[in-house]
């Protein structure tokens, strides 16, 4: 009787919690999914009434006649190699930040700061940086005698550029995640170390590090989606350019949908782009595993 | 739990006196080059917002303006109705992170403390949720949007931005399983049911959490121009961001002075926001953070 | 001659109006009386700031028209213009778009089953470029204003190199070389980080190469028309070396359109391309008119050959077939298009489509003096977009591939005549 009754609590507990979340998510989240995959199979333009069945002809398209589409993907590497490489820089400046230097409430503070800023805001910032005429970053380089770079306009340096912009805006994020996690370690793990006289390194690496890695899996996940999903900087200082040399797969996806009216391909590429993702992540996960 | 915050404090005092003698200076360089690198395009965004176009075509980003000159935020202010602006913001940040803490913590509290049927795929929703790209979606959703009748009111954005996050979801989940589940069972022996003890026991256990996810979901909110700015066309529906989307986002009459004092009115209710609640980002997460 | 040209279309067009608006006449009285009695908002977006101003300040929209038709209710809504093209389609798969909005001409065709035919219109018969600008043999669409396009110049520089205005493509060359020669000033300020701002040059010249204003739809009933030879090959030609004499500062693919603005504003650049519509934003950065003058871009090989202008026409105000107000939307435009117009052409000095309203420009006709320019209208229809959207067809980024200079125009022409004809067979 008394089991019964818990059973029941259980269940009601869960229909009342569970019951307008997972309205919200069927209507915004499945529903849109659903017509998703639905208008991938068709050549809809995304405005008129006719929406012609076409089967599997945008996702061959895509992997057999778009080399443009793969071309932006490798863009998409790049901002995630920046992002994993700079994992580790980060990692040891939350460190520091977790009272092991002085000031450190203020310096959290402001390596938080460019997270709170509006993307649009942080890229009209960085295209005075950048710019050719009257940029900031060229004066200085000219200043020490040395030769201008094409921050946005050379096509082998403007995804890195770009790359830098993410990097400045995303990385107080990770910090702060990181540094959440070094301050639920237990402190006499890290006292008995100091006792030992172990070296602020030797701390990092062999107390702490191993401790917190389900953050740096999360970490690693939101680096995963992040970089695959990249769009805001590359389209408003760029917008791609020049000649399609910072285009993400992203970018090519909304200008396929609404530039160039081919709404059934830019579904296809946004299955695509799912799929990778989910792909990426896995195999990540399992190298991550691997190594811990 | 009091006691044992004593006891960290008085290590971490400790800590940073021994590596404060160390190699202080340099970590303190370090961190001092990090903040230049944040703050120099944030102070040349603020000195463009204070100079005229010609000033801008002629001079360096670097150079301070020789005088306050307020024409391009008066300009930019003009056109726009901050307050109507402010009153929508805080309605929607206000709802939304209620909701959306109260929702959150509710699906955290049912998968961590409950095995259900379908708690797999109801949390491989979510996972689809956070990579699924939103542009190409908003067609289906914004369908959706008038049919429910909500198209042009507040509450919209509202539901958009209460329904599932999943990243808030994981935070929660990490935060709930680190409460050992014996507080459930005792409370339970003393006959309090599962809402009792979600309302009384866990949610209070997770303020500090919900303060840090608030703040972060707050800014988000904050900053978001696309969703407001396509749902609620009205002008008595305007936000903070939305009224300044529109003088950031036309490429042929925005000038650099105005969109710099743009940026930078965007900026401020962001980092107002900021600066009070900080100390709550930073503790909160620490509080509960995520650990093993 | 451009006088001459608007003349004559112009009586042609009375003729038909005069017949037309007998038979619209009527109806329109009997369906003005059944409908007035109904209370009626009509939502409208537009398109641009002057007119929102004009719409929203100036000569409010709504009080004009209600005292003409008490019983409707203009509400006004500005879009960002970034957004504009977006939102609108977005709106449109959900019945959302508003009563009367322009659609702009890229996206022109694209609206064709959507919207009303607007073929018996007055307003339609007085227009002058409506019926240049159907689709599906329907005008779905009421152009308000036609922009020119101009080179702006910088007066004191011309004069301290003692430059003459061109008027052929190599004087034009001449021009940028001997300014860049001085090493003072930027000779033509074209910031190309944003690749829209070289639309003059490569989107417009292959069409005043051709003299013909919708050649890319001639281009679309051929396989190859990159070849050697053709209009579009010759245009690319020319503007490849006006992009190799590199006359745009350190490096035009660097900076964008705000600092091409700056850098005119502050009298260090001498040179600006850009439509007619450039000149209001001048004065509002702080561009004095002293030394401001203008003149038509001149691509023409030899002074006797022809010289060709483009006339666009930017946004055409329509109305969706899923306004419940279509009746009262009609009105609305006829209404709009009448003194209303009038007025708002002369107060936000645009050059007007509708015949009989007067252009005096005394600034830009001093571009159109000496020179005996042919104005060629820009359109683009459906069979173009549909070749252009399979091969996603984008000159501005050709531009800037051949200001990096890294690919030969050969193989880039070649590599288009290929994925041209590709695109077609489709």
């Amino acid at each position: 009787m008394f089991k019964n009754n818990v059973k029941m609590q259980k269940n009601l507990v869960l229909v009342t919690f569970l019951f307008i979340p997972t309205i919200l998510i069927s209507l915004f989240m499945i529903y849109p999914l659903i017509r998703l995959v639905a208008l991938s199979f068709t050549s809809w333009d995304g405005l008129s009434l006719t929406k012609t069945f076409v089967g599997l002809t945008n996702f061959k398209k895509i992997l057999f006649d778009s080399p443009e589409v793969w071309v932006s993907l490798k863009n998409n590497g790049i901002y995630f190699v920046g992002h994993l490489l700079f994992i580790p820089i980060e990692l040891f400046l939350a460190f520091l930040l977790d009272q092991r230097v002085r000031y450190s409430k203020m310096f959290k503070t402001i390596t938080f700061l460019p997270y709170m800023i509006n993307t649009v805001a942080v890229c009209c910032m960085f295209i005075f940086l950048y710019s050719s005429q009257d940029g900031v970053l060229n004066s200085m380089l000219q200043f020490f005698h040395m030769d201008k770079i094409g921050w946005l306009s050379d096509p082998n340096i403007v995804n890195y550029s770009l790359t830098g912009v993410s990097l400045w805006k995303f990385s107080g994020i990770h910090i702060i995640l990181f540094l959440a996690a070094f301050q639920s370690l237990p402190t006499d793990m890290i006292e008995a170390s100091i006792i030992d006289g172990a070296s602020t390194f030797k701390q990092f690496y062999h107390i702490v590090l191993p401790n917190i890695k389900p953050v740096v899996e999360i970490v690693l996940f939101l680096n995963v989606r992040g970089a695959l999903q990249i769009f805001d900087i590359p389209y408003v200082m760029t917008s791609g350019g020049p000649n399609h040399a910072s285009e993400t797969f992203t970018v090519q996806t909304i200008n396929t949908a609404f530039q160039y009216q081919n709404f059934g391909l830019a579904c296809a590429m946004a299955i695509v782009l799912m799929i990778i993702i989910i792909i990426f992540s896995i195999i990540q996960k399992k190298l991550f595993n691997l190594k811990g | 739990m009091e006691a044992n915050l004593e006891i960290k404090k008085e290590t971490t005092i400790n800590i940073t006196r021994r590596s404060g003698s160390g190699g202080g200076v340099l970590k303190i360089l370090l961190f001092i080059f990090i903040a230049a690198i944040v703050i120099l395009p944030i102070l040349i965004t603020v000195f463009a917002s204070f100079k005229t176009l010609p000033q801008i075509g002629s001079e360096s980003a670097l150079k301070p303006p020789t005088s306050l000159n307020f024409e391009n935020y008066k300009e930019v202010l003009k056109s726009t109705n901050v307050f109507v602006g402010f009153k929508n913001s805080m309605i929607l940040v206000v709802a939304s992170v209620v909701i959306n803490s109260l929702l959150s913590t509710m699906v955290a509290y049912c998968l961590t403390r409950f095995d259900f049927k379908l708690k797999k795929a109801y949390f491989a929703i979510f996972l689809v949720g956070l990579i699924i790209p939103g542009i190409v979606t908003e067609i289906s959703r914004f369908g959706l949007m008038t049919n429910i009748g909500v198209y042009d009111t507040l509450l919209a954005p509202i539901l958009i931005y209460a329904g599932a996050d999943l990243m808030q979801i994981y935070i929660y989940n990490q935060f709930l399983q680190q409460i050992p589940v014996s507080v459930d069972e005792s409370a339970m022996m003393d006959g309090a049911s599962y809402f009792t003890i979600y309302w009384r026991i866990i949610f209070p256990m997770v303020i500090p959490a919900t303060a840090t996810l608030g703040i972060l979901k707050a800014v988000d909110v904050l900053n978001d121009m696309y969703i407001p700015f396509l749902y609620m066309p009205g002008e008595e529906h305007r936000t903070l961001s939305t009224l300044l989307f529109n003088c950031i986002t036309d490429p042929r009459t925005s000038s650099i002075p105005k969109l710099s004092a743009a940026a930078v009115i965007v900026m401020i209710p962001t980092l107002v926001i900021y600066f009070i609640f900080q100390k709550y980002i930073f503790s909160g997460i620490a509080a509960g953070a995520v650990k093993e | 001659m451009l006088k001459k040209k608007l003349l004559k279309s112009l009586s042609v067009a009375l003729v038909g109006a005069t017949l037309l608006s007998t038979a619209v006449g009527c109806s329109n009285t009997n369906s003005a009386s059944t409908s007035s009695d109904k209370k009626v908002t009509l939502k409208m977006a537009l398109w641009g700031d002057d007119e929102y101003k004009y719409f929203t300040e100036t000569n409010k929209i709504a009080d004009a028209y209600k005292k003409v038709h008490p019983n409707v209710t203009i509400e006004v809504e500005k879009i960002a213009k970034t957004e504009y093209d977006n939102t609108m389609k977005i709106r449109s798969t959900a019945n959302q778009l508003p009563d009367v909005f322009p659609i702009r001409q890229a996206n022109l065709s694209l609206y064709g089953d959507t919207m009303v035919p607007l073929n018996d219109l007055k307003a339609t018969a007085n227009n002058i470029y409506a019926k240049e600008t159907m689709i599906k043999g329907n005008v779905i669409g009421l152009p308000e204003a036609v922009f020119n396009e101009f080179v702006y110049y910088n007066k004191d520089i011309f004069k301290e190199y003692n430059l003459e205005i061109p008027k052929t493509w190599d004087e034009f060359l001449k021009v940028s070389q001997t300014i860049k020669d001085g090493k003072k000033y930027t000779p033509l300020a074209l910031g190309l980080k944003d690749s829209w701002v070289n639309y003059p040059l490569n989107e417009y010249m292959p069409m005043l190469e051709a003299g013909d204003g919708k050649y890319y739809n001639k281009m679309a009933t051929k396989d190859d028309p990159f070849t050697k030879g053709q209009p579009f090959y010759n245009a690319y030609t020319k503007i490849q070396k006006l992009y190799d004499a590199k006359v745009f500062g350190d490096d035009p693919l660097g900076y964008g359109w705000d600092q091409q603005r700056a850098m005119f504003v502050a009298g260090k650049a001498a040179m600006f391309a850009a439509g007619s519509w450039y000149k209001s934003d001048y004065n509002q950065n702080g561009g004095k008119d002293e030394n401001l003058g203008v003149f038509l871009l001149p691509t023409r090989n030899t002074t006797s050959d022809p010289f060709y202008t483009t006339a666009m026409t930017e946004f055409f105000w329509g109305i969706p077939k899923t306004s419940k107000n279509q009746k009262e939307a009609k009105e609305f435009l006829e209404w709009f298009f009448g003194d209303y117009y009038t007025q708002m052409a002369t107060a936000i000095n645009i050059k007007p489509t509708i015949k009989g309203v007067s252009y005096n420009d005394k600034f830009f006709t001093q571009a159109f003096d000496g020179v005996d320019a042919k104005s060629i209208t820009v359109f683009y229809d459906d069979n173009y977009n549909k070749v252009k959207n399979a091969m996603k067809f984008d000159v501005n980024g050709i531009g800037q591939q051949m200001m990096a200079g890294k690919t030969s125009l050969d193989s880039i022409m070649n590599d288009l005549n290929t994925q041209w004809k590709k695109a077609r067979g489709n």
